[in-house]
């Protein structure tokens, strides 16, 4: 079942088309939530906040304006922006161990070796390592162009800012990365 | 990398998000089609595209489900409530003010042949003084 018709359901008084939804954008939610805040305890604050302001408009959500997941991030990523602002200052995230072994087991590529395993975690563990050390608006747009693939018109509308901004942001965010990258030896 | 790349490089950026016009477009395949470099780094930015996409996914901890049913719940409850203690208090500041409303106008009522009375005297004051006044003047004189 697509999401328009969970929506419908949810907003015909059905609990469990919403607990279907939470569960196919949990991981997406809290994950952009934690790229941007860096904090483990204040993303998930802030995904729990989203999905209950999702369910608190659904009546708002237009499936011919655009689709659920782009709706929900839009959600979640002014939540995290306005989150920043609140804090003031930009924390930096130190990537815990635990968090790795979690995420071997859970999405645990099938494919792969158990050592290609091992360095698919680790390539992903630096990436996010460096991407938060980004600015947030940079991180924000990589996040939302290439992790949610929305275009740069619809960044530019999510983060309620001109075009122009966004091509900038985008452009620095992946030269600085791709420096880093280098710098790392991963490229 | 040189300053030509290094001017290049936005250009190609642009055209290859699909939001260079037309001129930044040709001039951008231009100078990729001579530059050995740059067509490694546009490679290069293809692997930071697809390493960013690899890692947005990050499982929620674990009971967030659960966590978020509760909030969910809660918040609820705490609407009804709030809900509730709203309309307590519209109610009581109705009724309160019907209240206040209704006494003042009986005073009014009771009050009102009173001030027609002191109305009444109170424009007749200036002939009072003025005769008290006269008089004064006569006894004297």
């Amino acid at each position: 079942m697509d999401d328009a018709a969970l929506v419908r359901r949810c907003l015909e008084g059905d609990k469990r088309a919403f607990d279907e939804l939470v569960q196919r954008y949990r991981d997406r939610i809290y994950g952009m939530a934690l790229h941007l805040l860096g904090d483990k305890d204040l993303a998930e604050d802030i995904a729990q906040e989203a999905f209950l302001r999702a369910f608190q408009r659904l009546t708002l959500f237009d499936p011919n304006k655009g689709s659920f997941s782009t709706w929900l991030t839009t959600l979640t990523t002014r939540l995290c922006l306005n989150a920043l602002k609140r804090r003031g200052v930009e924390q930096q995230w130190i990537v815990e161990q635990e968090d790795e072994t979690f995420e071997l087991t859970e999405l645990g590529e099938d494919a792969l070796s158990p050592e290609e395993e091992w360095w698919a975690a680790e390539r992903r563990l630096v990436i996010r390592k460096l991407l938060s050390t980004l600015h947030p608006m940079q991180r924000a747009v990589l996040l939302l162009r290439y992790g949610e693939e929305m275009s740069i018109q619809e960044i530019a509308q999510v983060l309620q800012v001109p075009v122009g901004s966004v091509k900038a942001w985008l452009f620095r965010g992946r030269e600085v990365l791709r420096r880093k990258l280098k710098e790392v030896g991963l490229l | 990398m040189n300053d030509e790349c290094t001017k290049f490089l936005p250009k190609i950026h642009e055209w290859l998000e699909g939001c260079a016009d037309e001129e930044t477009s040709l001039l951008a395949q231009l100078h990729l089609r001579s530059c050995y470099r740059c067509r490694e780094i546009v490679k290069e930015w293809q692997i930071v595209a697809r390493e960013i996409k690899l890692s947005i996914h990050i499982p929620a901890p674990e009971g967030f489900e659960e966590r978020l049913k509760r909030y969910l719940d809660n918040h609820q409850l705490l609407s009804w409530r709030e809900l509730a203690v709203s309309w307590s208090l519209t109610a009581f500041s109705v009724a309160a003010s019907a209240l206040w409303f209704g006494i003042s106008l009986a005073d009014v009522v009771r009050a009102f042949p009173q001030w027609i009375v002191d109305a009444i005297s109170w424009s007749t004051l200036p002939v009072q003084w003025l005769q008290r006044f006269w008089d004064l003047i006569s006894r004297w004189a």
